[in-house]
């Protein structure tokens, strides 16, 4: 088809992450992490919705040796096939220790972390 | 129901168990909420079983979700202590 691209496009749906940054960086290295996953997300075609810096908090378990972190929760869109590579970047990142990726429920659009 | 009108002398009574979520119109458990969540799983971390809970099989599928989306962001544990 020769449409494709415009398909691609109106197809973006929405999607909810949260993340968490390893506590072992200055404020600004940690900026730069949230900015970089904003920059990949935008690089495939996707939207930001909205970006929220929850601040440090405890982890109910160690991660990577570690007992907090800085959280992040995401809202965004994009075509579902490119959520798996978000996903990947987030995993490859090593500032960022944890992160899960799920649909956005319209009913979760007011809740926050 | 009709249990709850049997006779069931020395067994201790029987509390009538309502899922609280729907008591509360709750259309949306939200994984990024552990305290709401924590009053469903044990002190080691397990879910509780609906018998238990007295959640019905809707919100009781949901909750199991959200606690498990809940563990893998770290802000519920696994297991009594990671
Ligand atoms: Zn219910």
């Amino acid at each position: 088809m020769t449409t494709g691209d415009i398909i691609l496009t109106n197809k973006n749906i929405k999607y909810e992450s949260v993340f968490i940054i390893r506590p072992n960086i200055d404020d600004e290295a940690a900026d730069r992490a949230v900015a970089s996953v904003e920059e990949y997300i935008k690089g495939l075609g996707g939207n930001i919705i909205a970006t929220e810096k929850k601040g440090r908090r405890r982890l109910a378990y160690e991660v990577k040796k570690m007992r907090d972190g800085f959280f992040v929760l995401m809202r965004f869109s994009i075509a579902p096939e490119s959520v798996s590579a978000v996903k990947k970047m987030m995993t490859l990142s090593e500032d960022i220790i944890r992160s899960i990726i799920v649909v956005l429920d319209e009913a979760a659009v007011g809740t926050t972390l | 129901m009709a249990y709850n009108q049997m006779d069931n002398a020395g067994s201790p009574p029987r509390r009538r168990k309502t899922c609280n979520f729907c008591a509360d119109k709750v259309d949306f458990i939200d994984y990024k909420d552990p305290n709401r969540l924590k009053k469903y799983v044990t002190e080691r971390g397990k879910i509780l079983p609906r018998r238990i809970s007295g959640n019905c099989a809707g919100h009781q599928r949901a909750l199991t979700v959200a606690i498990k989306r809940s563990r893998e962001i770290a802000l519920m544990p696994f297991t009594a202590d990671g």
